[in-house]
């Protein structure tokens, strides 16, 4: 049951509590936190290159480049790029690690991340049509969703989809465009055109596919197929954890969904109040967390998505407190409890829904 | 802060260089290697940056109750500068990095013979940097400057020249009658040196040994204190006065908007052509704005969009981006309320008021969310 306004608002007024007294926090400690961060993940990164051409003394050199190379893809995407470029560090004022300029190691465009998952993706949080992170126009996980026949295959999809998961996010804002297929929108809301961004599009992935595939390849010299399969192998690791983590944030089986008509006009404590019943959290030990680029707090990322993700372990016990308050429903569980409901989701709704009734989830 | 256009002159990049910035590009996604390494360095030195030039402080010596100057050592790649220009210094505080603009007030010599730079700067009672400098800058302290920038400097003719100073706006000018002394020792004794009138308004003078050592070696130097607490501002009578040739001079000003203002009405009036006349200013360029903008905005700020050149008074029920859009601008945004960091936009000067977070901002350059902005003070934005 929804809580009437007037909790609402007293729950706003303490979650703002919260995140001033987050942000007051800030400063030295984060600053050379992410800095350390960033050092472990270029190292990581040059001994990964590095160790997998010493794969012809060993195979075990070449598995430890591997996960080396796959560790450093990770820390950038996911503790380094997508909280840097949330803007969580931009009270730094360093041109280098800006939100406005920062591009990681994915596919993905970083402007065009930036245009779709930080506006399109946080404002309309679980928003059925607005918010197309809910099941990228692919997967079926919610009623809301009317069943297709191609349904009943979308666990393959799926798999898929986590496979080749940093294409899938460099596609998500050129499929919404329908730049190569479907019919486009007259107006576009695209601050560049359509040309831009498919250039853009393929301009970061060529760029991508060059340096793990034809670059490093070729100056491991004799050891050209093994470093191409190492750099295709890390790429796969990290498309993998990444899908797997994002996951979990929003399609476990208590999440909710919403309907634009709910959100119009909607108060800070009814947005708040949707971010939390859009997101699930993980348990787990500090470097879980770091690994999950702290998506681990999911809740407490779409609360506060530019407070520092570093300060999201202290805010999330505050956080669950508040809703114990308030007795709104904090979604949270070890990885494979989580994981686990994720794939019930992804199976239950192949199939369509018997007695099948229009209204979402009770919101 | 001046935002006259720029002097710094991009190097012309080499092949070398522009492969490998091509290289870091493709294969970091970074503008260059250095930033690869920065992180790296910054263990061993502290705040390193792979922007700028790294300078070490060498004196911190106090002018005034409220003033200090810097002596710095510049590296030697750093590059010569005009005296008169300024530089922008950035330092790390409690994980944050300022940027401020210093005018230098050491001279090219001094730098070509010594290797250093002084910077005089004023403590601003309410700031969040000068009042930390002036203490924690001590000896052995490493900090980052740009290459020197700006406009105000000595013009190649050699015209008389008056120099009006208001306070710490007299930094620029002993960079230049160093510069001055420097080049009459070198120049061949016979030839008539051109007269200087500085004409100086301070509540407490800056520098009143050394200026008053130059008046005696620069027998065409003359200088005329005025004291703020006892006499009148700048007016015609008192120009008329101090340097009755002001028409056929060089105009050179510096000090706070009200004095930069006066001397521009008064030297315009009296028939002093804007090319004769030069100013630098801190803080938003000050305008002239015509009476009905003036009237309109009563006291609110006046926000300058730097790139379109308009100014305007802000609207209280206004976030700056609404500001921006009702003056046909059209800044990239999304959400418009501070989640998506779409409109992120450099202020170049000027204190603005976060209403989501409910922060004033730093006065210096930084980027800020247009959509939950207000400004506080008059703000130049880039836009």
């Amino acid at each position: 049951m929804k809580p009437d306004q007037q909790t609402l608002d007293a729950f706003a007024k303490d979650l703002d509590q919260i995140r001033s007294d987050a942000l007051a926090k800030v400063g030295e400690a984060d600053a050379n936190y992410i800095r350390k961060v960033i050092r472990v993940q270029r190292t990581c990164e040059i001994v990964g290159r590095i160790t997998m051409v010493l794969g012809f003394l060993s195979p075990v050199w070449w598995v430890v480049g591997v996960l080396s190379l796959a560790l450093s893809k990770i820390l950038d995407n996911m503790e380094i790029g997508h909280n840097v470029m949330h803007g969580q560090y931009d009270w730094m004022n360093d041109p280098n690690i800006q939100s406005k300029t920062f591009e990681w190691d994915n596919a993905c465009d970083a402007d065009s991340w930036r245009r779709y998952h930080n506006h399109e993706h946080h404002t309309y949080t679980n928003i059925i049509g607005k918010d197309r992170d809910f099941g990228y126009g692919l997967l079926r996980l919610s009623d809301d969703i009317r069943w297709k026949p191609k349904n009943l295959y979308q666990f393959f999809a799926y798999m898929n989809l986590s496979l080749l998961f940093q294409w899938g996010v460099a596609y998500h804002e050129v499929a919404a465009e329908r730049i190569f297929i479907g019919k486009r929108k007259k107006v576009s809301k695209l601050p560049i055109s359509r040309k831009e961004l498919r250039n853009a599009f393929f301009k970061k992935g060529t760029r991508q596919l060059f340096k793990d595939y034809v670059f490093f390849p070729l100056i491991s010299g004799p050891m050209f197929l093994p470093v191409l399969l190492g750099n295709f192998s890390a790429n796969i690791l990290r498309n993998l954890w990444t899908s797997t983590i994002i996951f979990c944030g929003h399609f476990t089986e208590n999440v909710h969904t919403f309907k634009m008509s709910e959100c119009e006009n909607e108060t800070r404590g009814q947005w708040y109040y949707r971010q939390i019943l859009g997101s699930s959290n993980l348990t787990g030990p500090r470097w879980f967390h770091i690994l999950t680029g702290h998506l681990s707090c999911q809740i407490e990322h779409h609360l506060f998505p530019d407070v520092p993700s570093y300060r999201y372990l202290d805010v999330a016990d505050a956080v669950q407190q508040v809703c114990k308050k308030y007795d709104i429903p904090y979604n949270t569980g070890s990885f494979f409890k989580q994981y686990a409901t994720v794939v019930k989701r992804v199976i239950k709704y192949s199939f369509p829904t018997k007695g099948r009734s229009l209204t979402t989830h009770t919101a | 802060m001046s935002t006259h256009p720029q002097t710094t002159s991009e190097r012309p990049q080499g092949t070398l260089s522009s492969a490998a910035t091509w290289l870091a590009r493709t294969l970091f996604n970074l503008p260059s290697f250095t930033v690869f390494a920065e992180p790296f360095i910054q263990l061993v030195k502290p705040n390193w940056q792979s922007q700028g030039y790294r300078c070490t402080v060498v004196g911190n010596k106090a002018e005034l109750e409220d003033v200090f100057t810097l002596t710095l050592t510049a590296p030697r790649r750093f590059p010569a500068f005009l005296a008169g220009q300024y530089v922008d210094i950035s330092l790390n505080r409690n994980g944050v990095r300022y940027t401020r603009t210093f005018s230098i007030s050491s001279s090219p010599e001094d730098l070509a013979e010594q290797g250093t730079l002084e910077l005089t700067i004023r403590i601003q009672e309410s700031g969040a940097l000068t009042p930390w400098m002036a203490k924690a800058l001590t000896a052995g302290t490493p900090i980052h400057i740009s290459a020197a920038q700006g406009q105000f400097v000595l013009r190649e003719e050699q015209n008389p020249i008056l120099m009006i100073a208001g306070g710490s706006g007299i930094t620029p000018f002993r960079s230049m009658l160093r510069h001055l002394k420097h080049q009459q020792q070198s120049s061949n004794r016979s030839t008539p040196q051109r007269p200087i009138t500085l004409l100086y308004f301070a509540r407490n003078f800056l520098f009143k040994d050394e200026f008053r050592a130059l008046q005696h070696s620069m027998p065409n130097l003359n200088i005329h204190w005025v004291c703020t607490t006892q006499s009148d501002h700048l007016n015609q009578a008192l120009i008329e006065q101090v340097c009755p040739d002001y028409r056929l001079r060089q105009h050179y000003i510096c000090g706070p908007h009200s004095l930069i203002k006066a001397s521009r009405d008064v030297l315009s009036a009296s028939g002093v052509a804007p090319e004769y006349i030069h100013y630098e200013y801190f803080g938003a360029e000050p305008l002239s704005l015509p009476a009905e903008v003036l009237a309109a905005s009563k006291d609110s700020p006046i926000v300058q969009f730097a790139h379109s050149h308009q100014a305007v008074p802000h609207n209280p029920a206004q976030s700056l981006l609404e500001l921006a859009e009702a003056n046909d601008l059209k800044p990239l945004h999304g959400c418009r309320r501070g989640v998506c960091h779409q409109c992120l936009c450099k202020k170049n000067s000027g204190v603005v008021y976060n209403t989501l977070t409910q922060k004033y901002s730093d006065t210096g350059p930084e980027e800020i969310q247009l959509c939950v902005s207000v400004p506080v003070t008059s703000v130049s934005i880039d836009l």
